[in-house]
């Protein structure tokens, strides 16, 4: 059961004024949740945060974090969907993580990347889902049914695999 | 060894087996058998390849009685059972059929646990030394179709190891019968074939034997450093007290081995941040003569002077020993460390874990009780970055959880990029639980 995480939104899990729904996200991954970490800039990112720093270094030394993705070709699939131009987003490096991993489940409150994550011309085959606090800041049942494990399997390649 | 299975011994109820590998990793809290686990796999290590009897006080190891190694899990002792049981498994590329097996069954003789039989077994075929209640020893060889005894009523005292016993009687028993001399004990002859068959078991073992250097067991606390050293004890000690000497020695006695040492020493040295050159300073010409251990630091622009191994920190005398151990040429074939990380700055930590790879992937075997995870950081990276030799399925990480009074031994592996594979749930909570009060979620 994999995601990916927008470093934008860590402090709606970590922070000091975390929300209801954004702690759910995290304690999802701190029971039974994968975290999806890959290529060059999201790892740059994650050192500019040290909270997310130590939670993401601690997940990863407990081996729930899915780090078997080749940052080379995280980077290459990058740089291809930059110059693809297809992207409303400037977070190509998000995409090009969940084309690799084949990782389906993204949280983020960026309303581009949600549009760019969601394009059948972007991510595919099984499309991309949001996870976001953007419209809700308590748990609903869209938090709930997104996280289940029944659809994270059903919608992510790895996780289907393992299953 | 390949993996090891224990039964009713310490903590682990019931039977569990362990994978090992090169590198084995031991992980888990205090009092949760990790170093009982250690003292097993030394034990059977004399059961398969030494010439002494297996010993659970012996030093760094000591157990104590019977009823302290049996595993019981009620206050009054009423649950203590009557034996408790070991085995491994190794890959032996010298029998077709593939890995050889042995096991003990371990039963209290004057207070003390002693192998009442040790078998080893391949495919069918076992050679299996029995020790009875009159503490007499007989050898008998089998496979699914017959089994015969080629030697009873030895009295153990008078006698060295069952199995190399085994081994070396077992030879000339094969060939008195294949000569037709004797046939004595056997109600059905052994056809050429299934004389073939033992006669590969007891050449592995003999094989083991002879090429296998020991193994070494380490303590977590090293011996303290003196100012200068006389000459003394040369044999290997758990406390690496030895250690100055065989330096010494190997300096005065053998300046082309003593360099080559040297030259890893401070590789090593260098790497982890301890010291960048070593030296033996010698008071005089003879063997005897006293002598002193020095190390160097190099600054940026000129090398600081030397300095002896009671004036620098705490660490380097420390790891010496070990380090020692790891890389004089004349190495043992099995190491078992606990805790080497002690008193090493955590750069130290990591560089140990790289040595351990290198190590490791040069045929050795390495178990290693740790609580660093600096060291199992390094060795995750480094077989993930190819900087070692050593392939993931090479390194095993064994978490001893605790489940009420007993103990679950849990196996988990390395993936291609050096992540986990087969974590339980309750691995690292604790450290998870810390790091989610340190970020205040």
């Amino acid at each position: 059961m994999c995601a990916i995480v927008d470093i934008n939104v860590v402090h709606q899990g970590l922070g000091r004024n975390r929300t209801e729904a954004g702690k759910f996200f995290f304690d999802w991954l701190l029971n039974g949740g994968i975290l999806v970490v890959g290529g060059s800039k999201f790892v740059s990112e994650i050192r500019r945060d040290s909270k997310f720093l130590t939670f993401v270094n601690e997940r990863r030394q407990s081996g729930k974090v899915r780090q078997g993705i080749n940052r080379a070709e995280v980077d290459d699939e990058q740089n291809r969907l930059i110059g693809l131009k297809i992207c409303d987003s400037d977070d190509q490096h998000i995409l090009a993580l969940a084309r690799v991993s084949g990782t389906r489940i993204l949280f983020t409150n960026d309303d581009a990347l949600q549009k760019d994550f969601r394009s059948p011309n972007i991510i595919n085959s099984p499309r991309g889902q949001i996870y976001t606090t953007a419209v809700h800041r308590e748990v609903q049942q869209v938090h709930r049914n997104r996280l289940s494990p029944r659809n994270v399997q059903r919608i992510c390649r790895y996780c289907r695999n393992r299953k | 060894m390949d993996s090891i299975t224990l039964k009713n011994y310490r903590c682990f109820a019931g039977e569990q087996t362990a994978r090992l590998a090169p590198l084995t990793l031991l992980v888990g809290e205090n009092s949760t058998g990790k170093t009982s686990f250690l003292a097993m796999v030394r034990a059977m290590w004399d059961v398969a390849f030494s010439y002494e009897w297996p010993n659970f006080r012996e030093a760094p190891y000591d157990l104590g009685a019977f009823e302290d190694i049996a595993h019981n899990s009620s206050s009054t002792g009423s649950e203590l059972p009557d034996s408790f049981e070991a085995g491994f498994r190794r890959t032996q590329p010298e029998l077709e059929k593939g890995a050889m097996s042995v096991r003990s069954t371990f039963k209290e003789s004057r207070g003390v646990p002693f192998p009442a039989k040790s078998r080893i077994e391949v495919k069918g075929a076992w050679i299996e030394a029995q020790v009875d209640e009159e503490d007499k020893l007989a050898i008998v060889f089998g496979n699914p179709r017959i089994q015969w005894e080629c030697l009873a009523g030895i009295p153990v005292a008078e006698v060295s190891f069952p199995l190399s016993l085994a081994a070396e009687i077992g030879i000339a028993s094969l060939q008195r019968i294949e000569n037709g001399e004797t046939h004595e004990g056997i109600a059905s002859p052994p056809t050429p074939s299934e004389l073939e068959e033992l006669t590969k078991i007891v050449q592995a073992l003999r094989s083991d034997s002879s090429t296998t250097r020991g193994s070494f067991a380490s303590a977590p606390v090293q011996s303290r450093p003196r100012r200068t050293y006389d000459p003394v004890q040369q044999s290997r000690d758990p406390e690496g007290k030895y250690i100055p000497s065989y330096l010494a020695s190997l300096y005065r006695r053998d300046r082309h081995g003593w360099q080559g040492l040297k030259a890893s020493l401070e590789e090593f040295g260098r790497k982890s941040g301890l010291f960048d050159d070593i030296y033996v300073r010698s008071f005089g010409n003879t063997m005897g003569a006293p002598f002193q251990i020095q190390v160097r630091k190099w600054g940026k622009r000129r090398k600081g002077p030397r300095r002896n191994l009671i004036d620098v920190g705490y660490g380097v005398s420390q790891a010496l020993p070990l380090l020692t151990e790891l890389l004089r040429p004349d190495a043992p074939s099995m190491f078992l460390l606990q805790q080497p990380e002690v008193h090493l700055h955590p750069s130290a930590q990591a560089a140990l874990g790289s040595l351990f790879c290198d190590v490791a992937s040069s045929g050795k075997q390495l178990i290693v009780e740790t609580h660093s995870d600096f060291i199992i950081d390094r060795v995750r990276s480094d077989v993930r970055d190819k900087t070692t030799a050593l392939k993931p399925e090479e390194v095993s990480i064994l978490y001893f959880e605790r489940n009420d009074l007993d103990v679950s031994i849990h196996s988990i592996a390395l993936d291609e990029m050096g992540d986990l594979k087969g974590a339980p749930e309750g691995y690292r909570k604790f450290f998870t639980d810390e790091m989610l009060r340190s970020i205040g979620f």
